[in-house]
């Protein structure tokens, strides 16, 4: 298993649009992927779950992974993260 | 107009009695709203008869609660009707021991008064009906649901391809989450699993498990992030109105009800039905924002900009709104309430005397004929206009017909719809614009959220070309209709000489193609909207390829001066004093002139006192209004000498500041015509 925690950078934080790149981008992985703020845990290939994250910016996230790719997933989603998800939102 | 001012009376008394047994539905509930509104400067307010807000008994027994009023409406979900009274006890409930009326300014949008109850009009407007299913239904609820979902999933995938062309289109990043959030597994989960295990049916359990997710969102966020579930309010809106058959859902309003909101989306201010509704408050926007602009076109007297308001009211609470001053008062004392049932009074009076000689042709009291048009959305404003006679249509907007239906309307749709129009005011002139997407209105129609810069954006022309089979549609059903009346085309967003070329080559091809299926189609005249700057510009060149001109005059003072209408920051900036819009109107009248193309202002200008005189005195003689406009405009150019307004108009043009334009147009006009209450 391949974690690793990140901060929201975006503003207002992960609302639908974000939520949504972040789905697409861990869907194409094939590990199993979580993400959690706090001590709340979601899956990080359904949209509703990431939503319920309420991520604002300046939340930190933990994204982990657990399969054959986990190692590119997480730095794929860190680094979308990381980037204000291209500034798209 | 005896005869139909004595049914009126009579109506309001048959009305009366119908009132105190109006059904528990509220469908009963009578056709005109009692007194509560009285719209001063807007003669439509015909419908508030005098005899009846001279009642001031019947409105005191109104505000009461006394006659079947919101209360007995059924309540939609956030609704939160209060049953009963909602007098000054029951006010008292909120505010022990103090009566004090809460007095708030915000920006009046359409003049008039009106004194009613509110109802509160939260986002989610959609209930869903929560029966409990027998086993047997299980599976077709089950079904149900998933064809809603894929009906929604259809219907969002249409729009983003309609979508696709822009680069990084907030639209489209929208609707890919909601693609996502409609396919999203745990979710379409849930909901089944509620339809099976709790035998809810399929619209109640999609409500009752969307809305968890929508709380424990909201729940979890601060201020600023709990508006973001939006997106899933509007899926769950979506997904519950092809549950109920596809239609959108209205909500139900209770007569004369004041409605109370922190925003209104244009197609929701689009369905407010000025029989029901007494007076539109909100917390959002701006003078021009859609809202306002068409609160103005259905005389609801309507105030903006009111900031949290909203949260302050209660359904069933008692308001009197000033759409003029943008005086909103809520739990008025019993004084103050006597002083604004007395102005509302005195209003209808004037009202009453405009209306009476509206359908006489408007002639300055220098013999000159102004064209006074009607601005119009859809044809269920033809008797409006037929009660107070216009001189023709100067500009129906088409995109209501295409909002009503979520879908892009066949052409036989269309060409119904204008052949009902065109037939109905013929030999009178309607110019029919083409669909006007874009700024605002585009994320309304797509259901999306507001791009960056929507204004600076794909709309108007620019969108119809780039899908000129939408175009094509429209343009045909246009030609048909015009063999029946007389048709003019008007091009919305026109900023270069190229689009009306390209516009003009595709109507020329429609219309060789229908006249070799043998249909007889007139030449039909083709008009530029001048909104943009470059239009002013480019007008003398632009002639050689419009046969008439329309000035925009909202969108051309955003251009201009640089102004977003409904951004309250800059609201204050929208300036139709300002001395380079009066320039830029001089230019296009001057240079229309000289190229012998007519023009006419179907803005705002054109509904406002000080407007109208600008626009006389500078020769354009051609004016288009808002319905409810018609005779109080009509009644203003007859009182006008078009010699003076020149004179004051050439002295204006020297002015260097806004401020000094204004005070002087206002000195001369309220000389010249003497005020707009006459």
């Amino acid at each position: 298993m391949t974690q690793q925690e990140v901060e929201v950078r975006n503003y207002p934080g992960i609302h639908a649009h974000p939520a949504g790149l972040f789905v697409k981008r861990a869907s194409q992985f094939e590990a199993e992927i979580e993400v959690s703020k706090g001590d709340m845990w979601v899956n990080g290939k359904s949209i509703m779950g990431v939503l319920m994250l309420a991520a604002e910016t300046g939340s930190r996230l933990v994204i982990r992974a657990n399969g054959p790719d986990e190692k590119e997933a997480v730095a794929s989603l860190v680094e979308l993260v990381d980037s204000k998800f291209g500034e798209a939102s | 107009m005896k005869a139909r001012a004595s049914e009126k009376v009579k109506g309001t008394s048959a009305k009366k009695r119908a009132s105190a047994k109006a059904s528990p539905s509220g469908k009963t509930v009578p056709k005109k709203p009692v007194a509560e509104k009285a719209v001063a400067e807007n003669p439509v307010a015909e419908k508030a008869s005098v005899e009846k807000a001279v009642d001031e008994e019947a409105v005191d027994r109104r505000a009461r609660g006394e006659e079947a009023v919101g209360a007995k409406a059924k309540p939609k979900a956030g609704a939160e009707p209060k049953a009963g009274g909602t007098d000054a006890p029951v006010k008292s409930r909120r505010r022990v021991g103090a009566p004090k009326e809460l007095v708030r300014r915000g920006v009046g949008v359409s003049p008039g008064l009106a004194s009613g109850l509110a109802l509160v009009v939260r986002p989610e407007i959609l209930a869903p009906d929560d029966r409990v299913i027998s086993e047997d239904e299980v599976e077709s609820e089950v079904e149900r649901f998933l064809y809603a979902v894929r009906r929604s999933r259809d219907e969002i995938a249409a729009l983003r391809e309609c979508l696709l062309g822009e680069v990084d289109d907030p639209g489209v990043r929208v609707l890919e989450a909601h693609l996502l959030i409609l396919e999203d597994k745990s979710l379409l989960q849930g909901v089944r699993e509620s339809i099976e295990n709790e035998r809810r049916s399929a619209a109640g359990a999609l409500f009752e498990v969307l809305s968890r997710y929508i709380q424990t969102l909201e729940q979890a966020s601060t201020e600023y992030f709990r508006g973001r579930s939006a997106d899933l309010r509007d899926v769950q809106t979506r997904l519950l109105r092809h549950l109920n058959g596809g239609r959108r859902e209205r909500t139900s309003i209770p007569e004369g009800a004041i409605v109370v909101a922190a925003d209104v989306s244009p197609s929701e201010a689009a369905a407010f039905d000025p029989e029901r509704i007494g007076g539109i408050v909100v917390d959002h926007g701006g003078a021009t924002s859609h809202a306002a602009i068409l609160a103005r076109a259905r005389g609801i007297p309507a105030v903006v900009g009111l900031r949290d308001l909203s949260r302050k009211v209660e359904t069933g609470d008692l308001l009197l709104v000033d759409g003029g001053s943008g005086q909103v008062i809520v739990d008025p004392t019993p004084e103050t309430r006597s002083v604004f049932l007395g102005k509302m009074t005195k209003a209808v009076r004037v009202t009453q005397r405009l209306v009476a000689t509206a359908a006489e042709p408007a002639v300055t009291e220098d013999g000159t004929t102004v064209s006074v048009c009607a601005n119009i959305e859809t044809r269920a404003e033809l008797p409006t206009l037929e009660r107070l006679g216009c001189d023709g249509i100067g500009l129906f907007r088409t995109e209501y017909f295409f909002l009503e239906r979520n879908e892009l309307p066949h052409e036989e749709e269309q060409y119904e719809s204008y052949l009902h129009v065109v037939s109905a005011l013929a030999p009178r002139p309607v110019t029919l614009r083409v669909l006007d997407v874009g700024g605002d209105k585009f994320a309304a129609f797509f259901g999306l959220t507001r791009s960056e810069n929507p204004f600076l954006g794909v709309r108007g022309i620019r969108f119809l070309l780039d899908h000129p089979e939408i175009l094509r549609t429209q343009v045909r059903a246009v030609l048909r209709a015009a063999v029946h009346g007389n048709v003019r085309l008007l091009l919305p967003m026109i900023s270069s000489v190229e689009e009306m070329r390209e516009v003009n080559r595709i109507v020329d091809e429609e219309q060789v193609r229908l006249r070799k299926q043998g249909l007889d189609v007139p030449p039909v005249p083709r008009g530029a909207m001048v909104e943009t700057p470059a239009a002013v510009l480019l007008l003398d060149l632009l002639a050689a390829e419009a046969d008439f001109f329309s000035i925009g005059s909202n969108d051309l003072i955003q251009y201009t001066l640089a102004v977003d209408r409904g951004n309250e920051n800059v609201a204050h900036l929208y300036d139709p004093y300002h001395p380079a819009i009066l320039r830029a109107l001089r230019d296009i009248v001057v240079a229309a002139d000289r190229a012998d193309r007519p023009v006419t202002c179907c803005g705002e200008m054109s509904g406002d006192l000080y407007g109208v005189s600008i626009l006389l005195g500078l020769g354009c003689l051609h004016l288009s209004v808002s319905p409810a406009q018609l005779p109080r405009i009509k009644d203003l150019v007859r009182r006008s000498r078009l010699t003076d307004l020149a004179r004051m108009m050439e002295r204006a043009l020297e002015m260097p500041t806004s401020r000094e334009v204004k005070a002087w147009v206002r000195r001369c006009v309220d000389q010249i015509v003497g005020g707009d209450e006459g």
